[in-house]
């Protein structure tokens, strides 16, 4: 085949027809982008609501609906499950009622902790052993006479309270500790349920006499929590057991038998004999609730004794905890008595001094604790103290409550637990009162910016009547803090009180503030919270302008030395201005420099150290920012900010392809201002444009992207008739072609380049048409370049790729050769206009054509050679289709080659049949507008020929 | 597994007065069938009283014990000879609780040297070379509940240095002022015993504050009378330096046998009193006694 040289002989119309284009209507957005975003996520979210609203109606049963109630037996049965549930259920209820206590646990068991060691008394183990194997011995002859026996068993219940006194005392680390704990708590309920109950009972006191010992000051809270769960599990293994004992079967009425009353009873004067005060207090009240089995009211009055009981307690700390106990289980019944919980919070007020009295402060010296952080330890249990206080109580009473707190001295602990427990509405109301309070215990013990942070905590998003005033007070005491990191967290809770309630002039000095105060000490430790500031600064502003014109707001930036915190809290900075003002763009100079400092910190922070993901979120986040400033009309002034930019930013791609795309985008605002006719100011203006971007391409690394922007370049040029920039770009995009590898790896996985050469040499081509030729250069000189490129490009491996682009080229040159191109580009006249359908030209391009006839076929033939058949016939199917489109078939050789080419198609089988009978009918009919005896009705006959032998 | 007696009267609490008829029953359970000569059940109270050997020689103590007082015993026979099969067997009694002729029913009572004790004891007897099998309960007795009008007085205290009794006070003692109130010295045996107590100031700080309930038995006897005093418990009710100026609450529940009404009968005596005792932190203390009378409300 390739022996033979064919001709091409480009097929001029010689009847004109008349073309009729597409109107074509400027708009702003692209047609197919809109479309698909919105239509996408309704569709499927459409589709599974329907599903799932179907299944139900399909799978009703005929056969379940006939009976419709449930069968007398099943119910039955369920009945009485009920009825065991209902007992189960109710035991259940009972853990559950103090729920919120669960929570606080928590809390506390994680707040409060301790590296030093914990005194418990050895003997409670040991001591266990010896009278577990006492009191087995003791059952197993239990037959013997009774009178002994009990006798026995309450001497040895007195000696043993006696016995395991502070005898020998082992110290634990706390996780020694939080399991010895527990291991007690296990034994309790093993011993329990082995009916010794009586060593139960003893554990209970053992666990509860650990809540005596307040030497490690920050443990005690937790210490509380782990007993007290002990003493718990105790009181409802008691109160189960009680329960088993009565009669259960209706569940509104208890009725309970003499044998459970008598085993309460006993409960309770074995109780009763504990001889050390704590243990008999927690004890009692862990088993309060049993009081129940005897009478009604008997539960509240021994309740109230027990509160009035708490004041016998020297200790503070041990005191309030013990306080925290008893409201607990006064709240753990159905109806409990508020007014107890009242008289409870009364008497620690009135032994309120005692928490700093002078043997406390020896105490606290001689372990080295220091007053905040014992203050610290008594929060958990006068915030439950006061939760429960104020449960469902209105203003009066919580005035009262206050008023009674505030005029105490040292009321600084009792100001934290209610600005943390009241809710935020009765606080912001009274918010002065407060800061009032506040500023007077501000020489006592208890830190002030902790009050002053919850303070501000709860002002958080809440209109006051007076929210300049306060304001003044609070920043006024806030000021006076002295410790950065303390000043700091103040600071952030205020915060989003502060920024809506204040001016730019307010927020101004406040930050000379914090820089003031940040100034002094190690400034490392408080880049958090200094972060933090700055982003719910950014985060509350309404306006960006206003937050620039703030003279020290960059300087607060500065504080951070460090390169890496500073760029983080600059990109913080810009994705929320990002994300919160998306409308927004500006034109102030001011706001501009800033956003472009934060951006230049930002930009500064990429090094080669940097993942691909991040500078990938680093260069989105910057181009964003870029796209946000807008000088309006001033696009000389927007221009020259773009190239300061690209000075700028100079380590991103995808921000100088951002860069060259928004300058594009100018240069076609500038178009459209002007309605497509360049004055001589708008038409240098462009120049300029085109240049901006012609000169910045280069620095782009990434050579697909450069090939994409050349190409908009040039679309964008000649649309501005910028005939020398486009010709420029183009042959730049053309030659880099050249240099494109065919395959590039990405994510370790090698990908090929292939679809992307593909589509783009076809958009150059389409390019191309309308790009008039230099008169200093030849007859198509630049799709020359681009044939040769594609010739070079050319190698065994993609033989597929560049035939097909051949043929591409072929149709390129096909509509050169029109008299009238099939579309043009506003104000510039393309080659159509320039040549005029020239004989020369037509030469020039026929002969171009059989150099590209020839080198498909060459192709083909390494194709077969390479036997991919299936690619060869479909291209061999290609190029017969563009010789039946393009080429003139009358001329010498070239419906023989027609035929050949069918043949060679066929042959193999690889094209569709239909699309085969289609062709045939498409020549036949193309044909009819032909002489009968020229080459295509005849062509056309030899096809029809053909496909009878394939069938 | 042997032959097991078990003696369970109705009431659960055990608790019998004076003329009531104390009914139960007798459950006996063997693994095999028994032959017996008759189940015997006794009730028999006691005052069995002791001397310390505080008060009398050590010998004395020893040998001179004092005859138990029998209150009051009853026998009867709830089964004669007979024979029991094998599992659970019940038998049914009733015994009057009476006292026998001049003989004054007391309550219960467990003390160090006086004790008043009611059981019930069952016999199985089994003839010739085999053991009796016996089986001893003990059952409460307490005075049926009068109605009393106690007069409810209370009384109140003030302990400072110069309330200390033993010598002057030469300036040493450190100054405190400890106030109170008893309820009353008359106290209901199921009452609590109440009060409160104030430190009204202290220059040295409290350790603890204690009740002491002690008891005073006396025994007289042909050659005089022992009296002894003895803790029965002690209840802490101050714990650590309490705060001055509030009202400490004072509550003390007697405990059951161990305590019972006041007695006082011609050969042994009965009485308690109440210690309150506060400890101060160099362990020195100061203590106020109350004599209190218990009856039964």
């Amino acid at each position: 085949m390739s022996t033979h040289r064919w001709e091409w002989h480009t097929q001029i119309p010689k009847i004109k027809v008349p073309i009729v284009r597409p109107k074509s209507t400027l708009v702003s957005e692209h047609p197919l982008k809109a479309s698909t975003t919105t239509s996408f996520p309704g569709k499927g979210l459409t589709k599974v609501v329907d599903r799932v609203t179907k299944t139900p109606t399909s799978v009703q049963d005929p056969l379940m609906s006939a009976l419709d109630g449930v069968d007398p037996l099943s119910a039955l049965a369920a009945q009485t499950d009920w009825d065991e549930y209902d007992t189960k259920k109710k035991v259940k209820e009972m853990r559950q009622k103090s729920d919120p206590w669960n929570d606080q646990k928590q809390v506390i068991l994680s707040k409060y902790t301790t590296t030093k060691k914990l005194s418990m008394a050895t003997g409670i183990i040991a001591g266990l052993e010896r009278s577990s194997v006492a009191i087995s011995k003791e059952s197993r002859d239990s037959n013997k006479e009774q009178p002994t026996t009990i006798r026995h068993r309450l001497e040895q219940l007195d000696e043993e309270f006696e016995h395991v006194g502070p005898k020998e005392v082992a110290f634990y680390s706390q996780q020694e500790f939080i399991d010895n704990v527990k291991e007690l708590c296990n034994e309790l309920t093993q011993a329990w349920h082995q009916d010794f109950r009586v060593k139960a009972l003893k554990i209970a006191i053992q666990c509860s006499k650990l809540l005596v010992d307040t030497a490690v000051v920050q443990f005690y809270p937790s210490k509380f929590v782990l007993t007290t769960d002990v003493l718990d599990e105790f009181g409802h293994l008691v109160y189960e057991r009680l329960w088993s004992k009565s009669d259960t079967r209706k569940p509104h009425e208890l009725i309970v038998s003499e044998s459970a009353k008598e085993t309460c009873r006993n409960w309770f004067y074995k109780i009763a004999s504990i001889r050390e005060l704590i243990p008999r207090l927690y004890v009692e009240a862990a088993v309060l609730k049993s009081y129940n089995f005897l009478d009604d009211c008997e539960f509240s009055s021994a309740l109230r004794r027990l509160v009035s009981m708490v004041r016998g307690i020297g200790d503070p700390l041990v005191a309030v905890f013990t306080r925290c106990y008893l409201v607990r289980i006064a709240m753990s019944v159905d109806n409990p008595d508020k007014l107890i919980v009242k008289e409870n919070f009364s008497d620690f007020l009135k032994t309120y001094g005692q928490i700093l009295s002078n043997g406390v402060l020896v105490e606290l010296n001689k372990n080295k604790v220091d007053i905040p952080t014992y203050l610290q330890s008594y929060v958990p249990a006068v915030e439950w103290m006061l939760v429960n206080l104020i449960k469902d109580s209105n203003d009066k009473t919580k005035d009262e409550i206050v008023e009674a707190c505030c005029c105490l001295p040292n009321k600084g602990l009792l100001l934290n637990c209610i600005l943390k427990t009241f809710d935020e509405d009765y606080i912001s109301r009274k918010s002065l009162y407060f800061i009032k309070q506040i500023d007077s215990c501000s020489n006592e013990h208890f830190p002030v910016h902790m009050l002053l942070s919850l303070l501000g905590k709860n002002l958080k998003d809440k209109s006051i009547a007076n929210p300049k005033e306060v304001l003044e007070q609070g920043l006024i005491i806030i000021s006076q803090i002295t410790e950065p990191s303390d000043y700091l967290s103040c600071i952030i809770a205020w915060n989003s009180f502060i920024i809506p309630q204040s001016n730019v002039a307010g927020l101004n000095s406040l930050l000379e503030d914090v820089i003031a105060h940040v100034s002094v000490g190690d400034k490392k430790t408080f880049y958090g919270p200094l972060q933090d500031i700055i982003l719910s600064i950014v985060t509350n502003i309404s306006n960006i302008d206003v937050l620039f014109t703030m003279d020290k707001f960059l300087p607060l930036l500065d504080l951070f030395g460090n390169d890496e915190v500073r760029a983080q809290t600059a990109r913080k900075t810009l994705d929320v201005l990002g994300a919160n003002h998306e409308q927004y763009s500006t034109t102030d100079p001011v706001t501009i420099n800033s956003l472009i400092f934060l951006a230049k910190i930002l930009h500064d922070s990429v090094n080669v150290l940097t993942v691909e993901d991040e500078r990938r979120q680093i260069g989105s986040l910057i181009s964003h920012i870029i796209r946000k400033i807008d000088f309006g009309l001033d696009f000389e002034k927007q221009l020259s900010f773009y190239v300061d930019a690209r000075a700028t930013f100079t380590n991103l791609d995808s921000v100088t392809s951002t860069l060259v795309h928004c300058v594009n985008r100018l240069a076609m605002e500038t178009s459209k201002k002007v309605k497509g006719t360049h004055t001589k100011k708008t038409s240098s203006f462009v120049h300029a444009c085109a240049a901006y971007s012609f000169i910045t391409i280069p620095s782009i690394r990434s050579d697909t992207s450069k090939l994409q922007l050349y190409l908009a370049t040039t679309q964008v040029a000649l649309t501005n008739q910028c005939l020398g920039q486009a010709d420029a770009c183009i042959k730049a995009a053309i030659t880099l072609i050249a240099d494109l590898p065919l395959y590039y790896e990405m994510d370790g996985v090698p990908k090929s380049n292939e679809p992307f050469i593909q589509e783009f040499v076809k958009e150059v081509m389409s390019t191309l048409l309308v790009l008039p030729d230099c008169p200093e250069e030849g007859i198509l000189y630049v799709t020359r370049i681009l044939v040769n490129v594609l010739q070079k490009y050319s190698d065994d491996n993609n033989l597929g790729l560049i035939t097909g682009l051949y043929l591409h080229a072929l149709d390129l040159l096909a509509a050169y050769a029109q008299p009238d191109y099939a579309y043009h580009v506003k104000g510039v006249d393309s080659n159509d206009v320039l040549y005029g359908s020239d004989p020369q030209v037509i030469s020039e391009i026929n002969k171009m054509c059989s150099v590209l006839l020839d080198q498909t076929l060459g192709n083909l033939q390494k194709l077969k050679e390479k036997e991919e058949i299936k690619k060869q016939s479909s291209l061999c199917f290609e190029l017969f289709m563009r010789l039946i489109h393009h080429a003139d078939l009358d001329a010498q050789g070239m419906s023989a080659l027609a035929v050949q080419l069918w043949k060679l198609s066929t042959r193999k089988g690889c094209i569709d049949k239909k699309l085969l009978n289609n062709t045939i009918q498409y020549v036949k009919t193309k044909s009819c507008r032909y002489p009968p005896n020229s080459a295509l009705p005849v062509l056309a006959l030899q096809l029809e020929g053909t496909l009878q032998d394939l069938q | 597994m042997q032959v097991n007696i078990d003696i369970r009267v109705k009431r659960a609490n055990k608790i019998y007065y004076e003329t009531d008829t104390i009914s139960g029953v007798v459950v006996i359970t063997t693994p095999q069938q028994i032959k017996h000569n008759g189940i015997a059940l006794s009730m028999e109270g006691i005052v069995s009283l002791q001397l310390s050997p505080k008060n009398v020689g050590i010998f004395e103590a020893f040998y001179n014990s004092v005859k138990p007082v029998q209150i009051c015993y009853a026998l009867v026979d709830i089964s004669g000879p007979n024979t029991i099969p094998q599992g659970k067997t019940e038998i049914p009694f009733e015994i009057p609780l009476v006292t026998k002729p001049n003989r004054m029913m007391h309550e219960t009572y467990h003390g160090v040297f006086i004790n008043i004790q009611y059981t019930l004891k069952c016999e199985l007897k089994r003839g010739f070379m085999l053991k009796d099998i016996i089986k001893v309960a003990e059952f409460i007795v307490e005075y049926k509940p009068k109605k009393q009008t106690t007069d409810v007085k209370p009384v109140n205290f003030v302990i400072t240095p110069d309330s200390l009794e033993g010598g002057v006070d030469l300036g040493t003692i450190p100054g405190f002022r400890i106030s109170g109130t008893i309820d009353s010295t008359v106290c209901n045996i199921s009452k609590p015993f109440t009060g409160q107590i104030t430190i009204q100031h202290s220059e040295i700080p409290t350790k603890s504050i204690e009740l002491q309930l002690v008891r005073v038995e006396t025994c007289g006897c042909a050659e005089g009378y022992a009296k002894d005093v003895t803790e029965i418990q002690n209840i802490q009710i101050g714990e650590g330096n309490v705060a001055s100026g509030i009202a400490i609450p004072i509550y003390m529940i007697f405990p059951r046998l161990f305590t019972c009404p006041s007695l006082a009968t011609n050969n042994f005596k009965v009485e308690f009193e109440v210690n309150v005792v506060v400890i101060f932190e160099n362990d020195h203390l100061v203590s106020e006694n109350f004599p209190i009378a218990l009856i039964r409300a």
